[in-house]
């Protein structure tokens, strides 16, 4: 049905360019003009100044960026999961019909678990060591719903089988250092979802993995999620993983949302030139070592940020006039870029086309 | 199964750390000037009598027979004879034991039931006025030494409002709770600053933890959280700092139960010194080295109880 999946995107990208009420089919997530502070000591530092999500039942949207672009901090937020210090300072993230930067502590307690379930980047330390795995999932598993001990254990030893644990009896009581890497993401996976929730995030999910797990990993977490028709979130800063599995592809820069897209369209036709130098950046069976692209420069600070475009310092395509704010506009339907250079690119498109 | 090799081994392996001990009092007990024998018979005695009783008691012989001499019959479970009471001296160590056994376990358990909420209590929001108080009481506890806190007790509760009693040990466990409270307290005085040092800097480490960030994410509540999962971890090393202290209090044990008047080990050790009376000394330090070494290895247990990658081999 991808007539109705493009028309789902029309409906998300008009709810991020109006910031109104979602039209048609309501999204699951659903972030906008978010702004994350660091209030350290007085001074207020903007670590993500405006980004904008959204999700559906079923979906999986990946966020990319380069470390320090705020796509972890956009996904702790959606949680409530931020760290001491670190505030959401304005913009609104809905998810469920839950307003989540205005919710009492007992209303995040059932969103999160309940709602939204997370899995993170480290499995070697997302674990309670002290703890049985088992017990661990059960938790997870009684903290939403009215079960009784025992109900929560057999949940657990269930969701261990769908992890692919053999013998999930035996393995209920295990503790996490007697399992590895993958196994203890798996277990992770089966806490995350244990609540029941509809929405999933994952925060870089298989970068602490080797690569022959990897696949395997993402495989069950994206399989899972159209059996379950959850919606999923994974921040990556691996192009090749958001390419292989989404659906859609945010690429956030300096704390804001720079273009969004298709995975086939996004990356054959970038029209922002971050989202270029990323794919430049990237070593492909084709390229010599020669033809890899370092983008030039860092990524700017939080709180040296420049005006206008902030990727303008290190942009092969600036000019003068990107000094000037600039806001994301839809340019093909379901796409939407925060370059006003957007039309060299697609010129450049097109010329490669030919 | 795992347990019972790990207790085996262990208590084999304190063997030789018991032994050095004895050796070292032994010479040390040697070293200081005095003679029992003189003690025993007064200044005026002739060095006749003097040379008969030393050849009576075995103190005619080189140290290195005597202490031959004691293993020996260490080896057969007697500790010798006490020069000054004329009984055996394990017998008179054992009949001790009680009050001290009860002082270090009173002391052990209040001092987890201070330092544990009190430390909790300060790692719940570092840097607030309730870390900043449990800090200053602790570093304050720190510098008070035990005998005097000790006579405080004893004239401002025990004599002032008369809750607790100023001396003995009491009779029936109830009436130990009362009488030794105060020692206790005491004895606990000197540990509950160290353990809540080191419990709180574990809370707040594990308080950043990523595994308590998955705990959150659960959407468990921040008392299940704090208890189930950051205590939990916190304590697995400062069990060990509680066990190194409780032992290094069981010489500290030894005075408090002279200020509070308790006839325990503490007190039959300083009469022995005070009498040169060899066996006592060396039966109450073997039997001490003891304790100690359980303590250390109940400490172990505990720890790989609680934490499961512990190995107990």
């Amino acid at each position: 049905m991808p007539a109705e999946q493009i028309e789902g995107k029309m409906t998300d990208v008009k709810t991020k360019a109006e910031d109104a009420a979602p039209t048609g089919a309501d999204p699951l997530l659903s972030v906008s003009d978010l702004r994350i502070e660091l209030a350290a000591g007085g001074d207020r530092i903007d670590l993500v100044s405006s980004a904008a999500l959204s999700a559906r039942r079923g979906e999986v949207v990946a966020v990319v960026g380069e470390s320090g672009s705020g796509k972890s901090l956009t996904l702790r937020a959606i949680a409530g999961l931020l760290p001491v210090g670190i505030e959401v300072a304005g913009g609104r993230i809905d998810v469920d019909g839950i307003d989540v930067v205005g919710a009492d502590a007992k209303t995040m307690r059932a969103l999160r678990g309940g709602v939204v379930g997370m899995i993170f980047q480290e499995p070697m330390t997302a674990l309670n060591p002290t703890m049985r795995i088992g017990a661990q999932i059960a938790e997870a598993a009684r903290a939403h719903g009215k079960l009784s001990g025992g109900e929560a254990k057999a949940r657990a030893i269930e969701l261990l089988g769908q992890m692919g644990f053999t013998e999930p009896e035996r393995r209920y009581r295990l503790y996490p250092h007697e399992l590895s890497g993958g196994m203890r993401q798996r277990v992770v996976i089966a806490i995350a979802l244990a609540g029941g929730p509809s929405l999933l995030l994952c925060d870089e999910p298989t970068t602490a993995l080797d690569a022959t797990v990897t696949m395997k990993v993402l495989d069950l977490i994206v399989g899972l999620a159209s059996e379950l028709d959850l919606g999923i979130v994974l921040v990556t800063h691996d192009l090749g993983v958001a390419a292989r599995i989404c659906d859609r592809i945010v690429v956030m820069y300096a704390g804001r949302v720079v273009e969004e897209g298709s995975p086939e369209e996004l990356l054959q036709y970038p029209r922002h030139p971050y989202t270029l130098a990323l794919l430049q950046a990237v070593p492909t069976r084709e390229s010599t070592i020669e033809q890899l692209q370092a983008i030039r420069g860092t990524p700017p600070t939080a709180g040296e940020i420049p005006a206008g475009c902030p990727f303008r310092p290190r942009c092969a395509f600036a000019e003068p006039e990107c000094a000037a704010p600039v806001e994301l506009a839809e340019v093909t339907p379901g796409r939407v870029t925060a370059c006003r250079r957007q039309a060299v690119l697609a010129a450049l498109e097109e010329r490669s086309l030919a | 199964m795992v347990y019972a090799r790990f207790l085996v081994r262990r208590l084999l392996q304190a063997i030789p750390v018991v032994f050095g001990v004895t050796i070292v009092v032994f010479l040390l007990i040697h070293l200081v000037p005095g003679d029992p024998a003189r003690t025993a018979l007064g200044t005026h005695a002739t060095p006749q009598a003097v040379a008969q009783l030393h050849h009576l008691w075995g103190l005619d012989k080189s140290l290195p027979e005597q202490y031959w001499l004691f293993l020996k019959r260490l080896l057969g479970g007697d500790l010798g004879t006490s020069l000054r009471f004329q009984q055996p001296a394990g017998h008179l160590v054992l009949e001790r034991m009680p009050v001290t056994l009860w002082l270090l376990c009173y002391a052990t358990v209040l001092t987890c039931l201070i330092a544990v909420p009190a430390a909790l209590l300060a790692a719940s929001r570092q840097g607030a006025l309730r870390d900043r108080i449990v800090r200053l009481l602790s570093v304050t506890a720190l510098g008070i030494p035990g005998f005097w806190l000790g006579l405080m007790l004893i004239e401002y509760i025990a004599v002032e409002t008369g809750i607790f009693p100023s001396s003995g040990y009491g009779s029936g466990f109830l009436g130990h709770l009362e009488s030794l409270f105060l020692p206790s307290l005491t004895i606990a005085a000197g540990i509950v600053p160290l353990v809540v040092r080191s419990l709180r800097a574990e809370t707040l480490k594990v308080a950043d933890a990523d595994f308590v960030t998955t705990a959150r994410a659960k959407g468990l509540t921040e008392r299940r959280i704090r208890l189930r999962h950051v205590l939990r971890n916190a304590l697995a090393p400062s069990i060990t700092v509680l066990a190194v202290n409780v032992s290094f209090l069981v010489g500290g044990t030894l005075v408090i139960e002279q200020v509070f008047s308790l006839g325990g080990v503490g007190s039959l050790m300083l009469q022995g010194i005070d009498a040169r009376d060899f066996p006592i000394v060396q039966a109450v330090t073997l039997i001490l080295a003891l304790v100690v070494v359980g303590v250390n290895i109940f400490g172990d247990l505990v720890q790989a109880l609680i934490d499961p990658r512990v190995e107990v081999r």
